[in-house]
Formats: structure tokens, C-alpha cells, sequence
């Protein structure tokens, strides 16, 4: 046996698909060596500091700049009215909705930086550029801007009022979508027909992102090519360019993105943000790099917020459980302004997801997407997809009690069954593979569920209450876009992947390079991944909804295959054998029926050097491909937590948890575990901590985390992990997205808990999040 | 943050060299709340840190504490063994919450004078039977206990002009068993309530409630109440007394002070 043969599959074994392969850049990143926007430094770079509005709601009357542009260090004060003299043109006006009747969703106009009116507190109105950093933000406050205060609305519900606070003219009633899905005349009759309906509201409390890194961007502009260049972090480099181009109204050609490491996102950095183009402005103006760099503080006013939905949500069963319809009416706050997702969570996603894993025969959903002079929401962690699991795992467990009926047993009887793929759903989807009812048999059975009764008899004893809830979900991940493939053979030996999905922390270049390993046999150590430089990419869907490994995969599997195309010509007249001779396997093209052949990186190698080769023959193995994608996956899993209470102070702690998901082919568990795990911990956190509260005025009262509350370690136990993977029939790895997973489970499986705990008091449903406070405050209106 | 409207900052090192009081004024003191968000109606500065007050100086009466006194001077005092009551300053401190950047600024003096519901230095130094010594714009001096200071939420009983010098604690109190009980909605997070509960040898019990009250509330005994009257006498405040915030309802910090109490009161007459 050839020994360096046997040598690489073992390396091929060990990096291989469906091995736990550490991040190959978590060496870099645990010794504080990565390189995150703010850690880059350009010769000459200045610093901006943006000005935000202090009130809600107001017109502008004036911005006084004098005093701040003549501070030590200033070189520059803007405001909205410098960019619009310079071209600036509109921001994004994201996705396209029809209202019920057909018409248009609303789109107002939305300069960069606002020159009228202030329409949330952090709404930015200038900015100021200075040599340094602590200049540009002793100018900032001193630049003058007066506001005449007007009524601010913050809920959707009072905003859409006649008299309420108007916060563009050409919004009537702030009602940017009036949206409708679904055959309301059908699900009407089976609700009047019903044998009983479950009916709750519903409140999707509203979340600040905290991501590690603070949005950060440096622009700069060369006048000599026309080009723009801005470095920031966000979720797509090839996207972003695409949004660059629509406002500085340049070719996407003379726009160059590039991103480094990026610490967290969440969804949050996908959007196009002023303070992007004021760095840009400023570049170009200045003929200096400048860099902005978020606070804390400041994140929390700026930084898009996640969720905020209002619905009731209503279920229709039968005598016998089987479930009818499913409602949903309600309210997406977006905030003061559109972000690139407005207003997809609470209406086309709370559309696809809300079924999940329940054969239900009609739906509908009416959502009205509302503005409100509060931050503007955007996508987070699921992005509607954990909200809409959420209304109906709450909705199941709250009709189980209801109807008297075991809330597992009213699970398993409406299951969509393992033999109904492909199956419709009345939301256009078409799941293609899954089993629903043995994952929840399986998860019920590493959660221990059957002797629950002795730990709540054990906790009892201890004055605690103990609940134990269940979240089925599954999710409509990976939307449909096209991506790119690219593998380069470098001059070095090492093999580079380029594709525009990009890592925010997921960890990309592992589980690509085990796939890219797994096709072509290259070792795993030799790939590198560039995926932040737009100048590189011809096509890029960036990464959201879960789908980096479906598409980015997909994209360096059919690159691969026309790798070893181009591979077996050359092979062929390395080795002297006719084309269709060659085989490629374990990294070696070969002669059929022989042991003559040659490995691909040693092909590579002579390609390197120069081969001669006739004139027809490609010259490199090096391929730029678009793949075309895939359809959505449909991951799903059951979670399964447990929670004790002391019910004299409402102090809820989650003892246990345990999930089962599937995720179709996992290509590296570590990291699909770890995904898990960040989501489960901010599903924890959404459930039982987290909220964004607004005054009357609209001023934030919960801007630093001395007010609002992240979870900790301690909120979260160790986690029960298993897989019941069934492999997706729908792309070429098998793979079901995995990223936002964690929130869909913990949201409905955290809050059952709760609500079982409480169900000794006839409490049937407690809204999130379950603080003590209203934990106490259920159990004593209860009592009375 | 700046503060660009300020016109003048005084830095007098003597009382004598106090300027004359301005209704635009501002002692100034560590700055860590001063600093922290605009003061439109702000156009002087007094700054007391070249007064060079001494931060503690203890005695046989007592322990006088600077106003411009620290936090992390105030926690890191070593008290006399007989002062059992002094190791609420390190418990105190903690419930700033305060990083060891605000410890090294933050005063006494300036969080007492915030008087903000949740001020763990206004719960101190009440529960201690603290006394303010107060200068008067005039020349004058006037001395006024703590459980008296604060009369609302940022509202006190300092008069135009009159400067907290420093908090004398009795050692009479010092000497007192103590204990502190806090709760918040989240795990460190700002106080919803926070007790303190005092025991002396001759029996006379203290409870201090604050945060989860409008100002500090100081119920005393002369004789250990039974845990029934104790709750009775927390029941008995009026309803407009409990503080109402994103961080707590009145009725859920009701709830939590009574709780609270009747550990203390279980601890200290255990």
C-alpha cells in the first residue's frame, strides 16, 4: 500500500464531512489577533463622530455647525443637505409588498442623514470629521441642533389611530402595509365551525442586537480611478456594494467593499446605514481615509433592534384535536425607518413558518407593518421565524389545556407524517423531508420527560415550582439566490475558496474547506476562504436566513465538478491517456483499470511551473463559478426545557434543556452545535430578560446594559445535544440550515416551561419576557 | 461627554475662596453623573477636588466621610473590629454596580446628592443614622440627618447654594450589627429594592428601605418588632410611596421590600 495515499485519507478522514473540526481562525481570534474594522489604521485616516437627534419626534428648525467646525482638530461638520449637494440619492427602499387591496406598500423617500424632520431618538443629523478621534467627538457636542418637539407615537396599535402622530406625510396613519395572506373566507368557516378555537395575543417583545463588535466602516475615495472604497463589517460584501450603488448613484464597478473579521451580527449588520455613506462623504471631501466607529451607547439607539410584533393568534380545532386553521392578525412595528428586510418578519415569514411541523389545512395572516418613532427593527436571529414557531407552540399547548387533551398526544396527532413528503403546506411550501413525530419521541426521550414528576415533587419540596415545555419547530431557512463558487490554485501551493456568503462568527472557512477537501481531495490545511472583498466576487447572496452551507456548499461542489473537468483534460495529457480514461478519486486523477496517475495538487503544481500544454487545453484548474442555488431547507427539531420558579419572587431559572434537531447532513458538528447553543442562550434571553422599553415620549429607557438584559452563563444550563437527521432532498450537501435554529426552539420550549409551572394557577399564558416581575405578578393576580 | 456651554470653572481650595453662588452653577465633584449627558441649563462649574478634604477620618465619635470622598476610598477603609456595621461600605459600593473606573471617580457626596431612589450611599448612610453637614452660601452651617435628606426621586433638602461638606456616621451606629438585602429584575442589574437592617446591643432594630421607595425610608424600633410588625409597618406606607420605573411596578417592589425585611429581620434576630 502506498503509504503518503494512505497518510491523506486519513487526513481527508479526520477533516472530512460530518467530522467536529475546530474554526480555523480560532487560534488568531482567541489571542486578540483578529482584525475587526476598527483594528485597521490607514495612513492619514480620519475620524467622524455622528450627531443624533434627543427627541423622539421633532422638525429640524436649524443645525448650527460654526461652532464645531472651529474646533481644534475639525476638518470637516455635514449634515443631511451636504450630502444631497453631493449626490447622495435615496437609501434603499428594500422589499417590495402588495397591500390587501393590491396596491403598493408605502415607500417614503429617506435621505441618508434626515434634513427635515427627527423621527427617533438616535436619528442621526450630522456628522463631524476631525484628526482625531476625541476632537470629532468634542465637536460633535458642540454642534448645535434645534428641534421643535413634536408628539412622538412608539406602538403600532395607538399609531395607526386617527390623531395619531404622523411621521411622513405620504403615510397615512403610519401604515406602511396593510398585509394579507391566506383564504380568510375558508379559515372563517372552519373557525365558526370549529368544535373549539384557541385564541391568544401575543407579544414579540422587541430586542437590542448587543452583538461583540460595534458597527464600524472606513471610506475612502480615489479620484484618480473614480472609486469608492469602505471597509466595514456586514453580512455580504457583494450585497452591500449593490446598496452602495443605488445612493452614490456609482457603478458597482467603482465601488469596492471589503470586510475583515466580524464580530457578531445577528442579522443586524445586512443593512445599508447613514453612518456608512457619511464615512464615504467625508473620504471623498477630504481626500482621507475616515473612519467612524459606533459606541455602546449609541448601538443601542442605532444599531437596527429585533422582533416587535403584536399578534393574536387564533387555532381552530376539531373534537378530536386535529387542528383546522391557523390565524394570525397583528402588528409589525418597524420603527422610524425602512431597513433592507421591512417588513418580511411579520408577514411573509410569519406566513412560511407558523405551520411548521402540523398538517393544517388553511391559513391566514394579516399583518399591519407600522412606523413609530422608535429605533427601526430589523432582521435578528430567525427574523420571523422563530416568532412565527413561537405563536404556534404556545397556541398548541394553550389549546391542549384548553381541551383537556395531553399536549404531546395533541402534537403527535396532528404531525405531518414521516411518509407525506413531498407535502404541501397552505403557505406554498413544499417540505421535502423530515420526521417529525420520531424526532419528538427522541427528544422527549433525552429530556427524560417521562419522570418529570419526580423532579417537580423534588423541586417542590425546595418551595420551587417546576414546568417542562416542549418547542417543535421548523423553520423555512436558506432563501433562493444565487451564489458564487470560486477556487483558486495560488502560486503558494494553498488552494483559496472565494464565495459571497460571509461569516460574522459562524465560522465558514472550516466547514467549506472540509467540503472542498471532501470533493477534490485538497488538504484541508492547504484551502484558505476570501469572502469580504467585492472585487473578487461575481456573485454573492451574502449570509442570512440560515443559508451559508446550502448555497456557499452548493457553489464549491459544482465548482469541484468542473475543477476535475478541467483537471482530467490536463491529467490526460500529463499521463498520456485519452480524457475519457481519466478517473478522479481521493484527490488523484488516474488512468482507468491502471495505478498511473497523478494528485491534483501536484497537477497544480506543474501548472505552476509552466507545463506546455496544446492550445485547447486549459491552462489552470482555477474556476469562477455562479451557482444557481437551491430551494429553501426546512430544519426542525424539538427542544425540550425545564424550569423551576420560586414563586413568592418570580425568579425563573431554566434547570434543564435538552433538543433534538434535524439538520439534514451536518458537515462539521462542533460548529452546528455551537449555533445552537448562541441561539438557545438568545431565546433564553428574549424569554425571560430581554426588552426594549420606550417612554411615552419615546426616549429609551433601556440604553445600556445596566437596563436591559443580556443573558448570562449562569442563565443558561449545559445542553442536552442530539441529531435525527433525515438529509434534505432539496441541495446537492443534504444540509438544512442551522444558524437561527436556537431561538426558534427556546422561545416556545423556555416559555411552556413557564407556563406549565404556572398552570397550578390557572395561568394560561404569561408574555415574554417572563421577568419575575410579571412571573409574580401572574401567580398574585391569580391568586386573587 | 463635554459640556460646551460652560463659561467658567472655579477651583477654590478653601471656603473662603468659594465663589459667590450662581443659579447656572454646579458643584462638581467626581463628574461621573455630571458628565454623563448634557446640562443645557448648566454655566459654571464649582470644582471642590482642590479642597482636599480629607476622605475618611475616623474617631472616637464616629467616621466622618469627605463628600468628595470615593467610592473605592469608602470600600477600601478598614474599620475598627468594633465597627461591625462598616462592612456595609464594601456591599454598598457593589451595588453601585459601578465599574473600577466610576469607583475611582464617583463620591459619596455625589451620590447622595443625585438622590436617585436606588443610591446605595443615600442607603448607607441612613441606615447608619448619618448626619450632613452642610455649608451654607451665607457662611453658616447646618447639620441635618440623612433619613431627612432626600424627599423624592432627584429632589433633596439642600437649599439654593449650600454645599454637603461631609456625612458624619455616629459610632453608635457603626457599632450595630447590619445586614443588606438587594434585588433587581436581572442578575446585576440596578436595585428595585434595596434594605438595609440595623441591630444595636440594646435591642433596637432599624430598617432602611430604598429604591424600591420614591427616598430612603427609615422605620425604627426601640425593641425588636415581631416579624408582624414589622410587616405591618411596611404595609402601612402609602402607595404613593413605592417607586414606579422601567426596573420595577410599585406593587412587584412592595412585594420584594417585604420579602426582603423579613430575611433581614430573620437574620439579625435569629
Amino acid at each position: 500500500m502506498n503509504v503518503a495515499m494512505d497518510a491523506d485519507s486519513l487526513a481527508t478522514l479526520k477533516f472530512g464531512i460530518g467530522q467536529p473540526v475546530p474554526r480555523k481562525e480560532d487560534p488568531t481570534l482567541l489571542q486578540g489577533q483578529g482584525r475587526y474594522t476598527d483594528d485597521i489604521s490607514l495612513s492619514g485616516q480620519l475620524y467622524a463622530v455622528i450627531v443624533r437627534s434627543q427627541v423622539a419626534h421633532g422638525r429640524i428648525l436649524s443645525i448650527d455647525t460654526e461652532t464645531a467646525a472651529a474646533m481644534p482638530g475639525v476638518l470637516g461638520v455635514y449634515t443631511g443637505a451636504d450630502l444631497v449637494a453631493a449626490g447622495f440619492g435615496l437609501m434603499p427602499k428594500g422589499l417590495a409588498f402588495k397591500n390587501r387591496d393590491g396596491s403598493d406598500m408605502a415607500k417614503p423617500d429617506q435621505l441618508p442623514l434626515t434634513t427635515d424632520f427627527v423621527r427617533y431618538v438616535g436619528d442621526p443629523v450630522a456628522f463631524v470629521v476631525a484628526e482625531t478621534q476625541m476632537q470629532a467627538r468634542d465637536a460633535a457636542e458642540a454642534v448645535m441642533v434645534d428641534i421643535d418637539p413634536l408628539p412622538a407615537v412608539t406602538e403600532p396599535a395607538l399609531a395607526v389611530e386617527p390623531g395619531a402622530p404622523q411621521l411622513y406625510p405620504n403615510v397615512p396613519n403610519n401604515l406602511i402595509l396593510d398585509y394579507h395572506y391566506g383564504d380568510a373566507e375558508g379559515v372563517a368557516k372552519a373557525m365558526s365551525a370549529a368544535a373549539h378555537v384557541t385564541k391568544l395575543r401575543i407579544r414579540n417583545n422587541r430586542i437590542v442586537v448587543a452583538q461583540m463588535e460595534p458597527r464600524s466602516a472606513i471610506g475612502e475615495y480615489d479620484p484618480a480611478t473614480d472609486r469608492w472604497t469602505l471597509r466595514l463589517g456586514c453580512q455580504g460584501v457583494f450585497g452591500m456594494r449593490q446598496m452602495l450603488s443605488s445612493v452614490l448613484g456609482a457603478k458597482t464597478g467603482n465601488i469596492h467593499v471589503l470586510t475583515g473579521h466580524v464580530g457578531g451580527s445577528f442579522g443586524m449588520k445586512a443593512s445599508l446605514y447613514p453612518e456608512y455613506l457619511c464615512a464615504l462623504h467625508a473620504g471623498r471631501a477630504l481626500g482621507k481615509p475616515v473612519k467612524w466607529t459606533d459606541e455602546r451607547s449609541d448601538s443601542f439607539l442605532s444599531d437596527s433592534h429585533g422582533r416587535d410584533h403584536d399578534f393574536t393568534a387564533e387555532l381552530a380545532l376539531d373534537e378530536d384535536g386535529k387542528f383546522l386553521a391557523l390565524r394570525l392578525n397583528g402588528f409589525g412595528n418597524v420603527g422610524a425607518v425602512m431597513s433592507n428586510s421591512t417588513p418580511q418578519p411579520s408577514t411573509l415569514n410569519a406566513v412560511k413558518n407558523s405551520i411548521g411541523v402540523y398538517r393544517t389545512p388553511l391559513l391566514e395572516v394579516n399583518t399591519k407593518i407600522v412606523f413609530t418613532n422608535t429605533t427601526p427593527v430589523g432582521p435578528y436571529r430567525g427574523a420571523g421565524r422563530p416568532e412565527a414557531n413561537y405563536y404556534m407552540e404556545r397556541l398548541i399547548d394553550t389549546a391542549a389545556a384548553e381541551m383537556g387533551i395531553d399536549r404531546i398526544e395533541l402534537r403527535r396527532r396532528n404531525h405531518i407524517a414521516a411518509d407525506a413528503f413531498p407535502y404541501r403546506t397552505p403557505s406554498g411550501n413544499d417540505y421535502d423531508s423530515g420526521d417529525f413525530p420520531a424526532l419528538l419521541d427522541h427528544a422527549l426521550a433525552l429530556a427524560d420527560w417521562d419522570n418529570f414528576s419526580t423532579r417537580r415533587t423534588e423541586s417542590r419540596k425546595r418551595g420551587k415550582l417546576r414546568g417542562l415545555g416542549v418547542g417543535q419547530y421548523l423553520e423555512v431557512t436558506a432563501p433562493p439566490g444565487a451564489e458564487m463558487g470560486g477556487i483558486r490554485f495560488e502560486p503558494d501551493g494553498a488552494v483559496t475558496i472565494i464565495t459571497g456568503t460571509l461569516d460574522y462568527g459562524q465560522g465558514h472557512a472550516t466547514p467549506f474547506a472540509q467540503v472542498l477537501s471532501n470533493q477534490l481531495g485538497v488538504p484541508f490545511d492547504k484551502i484558505r476562504l476570501i469572502q469580504g472583498d467585492s472585487d473578487q466576487l461575481i456573485a454573492g447572496g451574502g449570509t442570512g436566513g440560515s443559508k451559508s452551507i446550502i448555497t456557499s456548499g452548493g457553489a464549491i461542489i459544482e465548482a469541484s465538478g468542473l475543477v476535475i473537468d478541467k483537471g482530467k483534460k490536463i491529467a490526460a495529457h500529463v499521463l498520456e491517456a485519452a480524457e475519457i480514461d481519466i478517473e478522479f478519486s481521493g484527490g488523484r486523477f488516474n488512468i482507468a483499470g491502471t495505478d498511473r496517475g497523478i494528485g491534483i495538487m501536484e497537477l497544480a503544481a506543474k501548472l505552476r511551473e509552466g507545463m506546455q500544454l496544446p492550445p485547447d487545453m486549459p491552462t489552470t484548474l482555477d474556476v469562477a463559478h455562479i451557482y444557481k442555488g437551491a430551494p429553501s431547507s426546512f430544519p426542525n427539531g424539538c427542544h425540550v426545557a425545564e424550569v423551576e420558579i420560586d414563586p413568592d419572587t418570580g425568579e425563573t431559572e431554566v434547570v434543564r434543556y435538552s433538543m433534538v434537531n434535524d439538520f439534514g447532513v451536518v458537515i462539521n458538528p462542533l460548529l452546528v452545535e455551537g449555533q445552537a447553543h448562541g441561539g438557545i442562550v438568545q431565546g433564553i434571553g428574549q424569554a425571560l430578560r430581554e426588552r426594549v422599553v420606550y417612554d411615552e415620549d419615546g426616549q429609551l429607557m433601556t440604553g445600556s446594559f445596566m437596563d436591559y438584559c443580556l443573558p448570562r452563563a449562569v442563565d443558561a444550563p449545559s445542553f442536552a445535544f442530539d441529531a435525527h437527521s433525515v438529509p434534505a432532498r432539496t441541495n446537492l450537501l443534504g444540509a438544512k440550515g442551522c444558524g437561527e435554529a436556537g431561538c426558534a426552539g427556546a422561545l416556545p420550549s423556555v416559555m411552556n416551561a413557564v407556563v406549565d409551572a404556572l398552570s397550578e394557577f390557572g395561568i394560561r399564558h404569561i408574555d415574554m419576557p417572563a421577568t419575575p416581575e410579571a412571573v409574580w405578578a401572574a401567580i398574585a393576580a391569580a391568586r386573587t | 461627554m463635554d459640556l460646551p456651554q460652560i463659561e467658567s470653572v472655579a477651583s477654590p481650595r478653601s471656603r473662603d475662596s468659594l465663589p459667590p453662588w450662581r443659579d447656572d452653577a454646579a458643584w462638581l465633584a467626581g463628574g461621573t453623573w455630571l458628565f454623563s449627558e448634557p446640562q443645557p441649563a448648566l454655566r459654571s462649574l464649582v470644582d471642590l477636588s482642590a479642597m482636599a478634604w480629607p476622605d475618611l477620618e475616623p474617631s472616637a465619635s464616629g467616621l466622618r466621610i469627605a463628600a468628595t470622598c470615593t467610592i473605592a476610598a469608602l470600600e477600601a477603609f478598614r474599620s475598627p473590629a468594633d465597627w461591625p456595621a462598616a462592612g456595609l461600605f464594601g456591599q454598598c459600593a457593589n451595588a453601585l454596580l459601578g465599574s473600577f473606573k466610576i469607583w475611582n471617580m464617583a463620591t459619596v457626596g455625589g451620590n447622595v446628592c443625585l438622590s436617585l431612589p436606588a443610591a446605595p450611599m443615600l442607603a448607607l448612610t441612613v441606615a447608619l443614622d448619618g448626619v450632613a453637614w452642610l455649608w451654607q452660601p451665607d457662611g453658616g452651617e447646618r447639620f441635618l440627618p440623612m433619613a431627612d435628606f432626600t424627599v423624592g426621586p432627584q429632589r433633596n433638602s439642600l437649599r439654593p447654594g449650600e454645599l454637603l461638606r461631609a456625612i458624619d456616621l455616629p459610632a453608635s451606629g457603626l457599632r450595630r450589627r447590619a445586614a443588606l438585602r438587594q434585588a433587581s429584575l436581572t442578575t446585576l442589574g440596578r436595585s428595585a429594592a434595596l434594605l438595609i437592617a440595623t441591630l444595636d446591643e440594646s435591642g433596637g432594630f432599624a430598617l432602611t428601605i430604598t429604591a424600591s421607595t420614591i427616598r430612603p425610608m427609615h422605620l425604627a424600633w426601640d425593641s425588636p418588632p415581631s416579624s408582624d410588625e414589622l410587616d405591618a409597618r411596611i404595609q402601612a406606607l402609602l402607595a404613593e410611596t413605592w417607586f414606579d420605573d422601567v426596573h420595577g411596578t410599585p406593587a412587584w417592589r412592595r412585594h420584594m421590600t417585604r420579602r426582603l425585611a423579613a430575611k433581614l429581620h430573620q437574620e439579625l434576630l435569629a
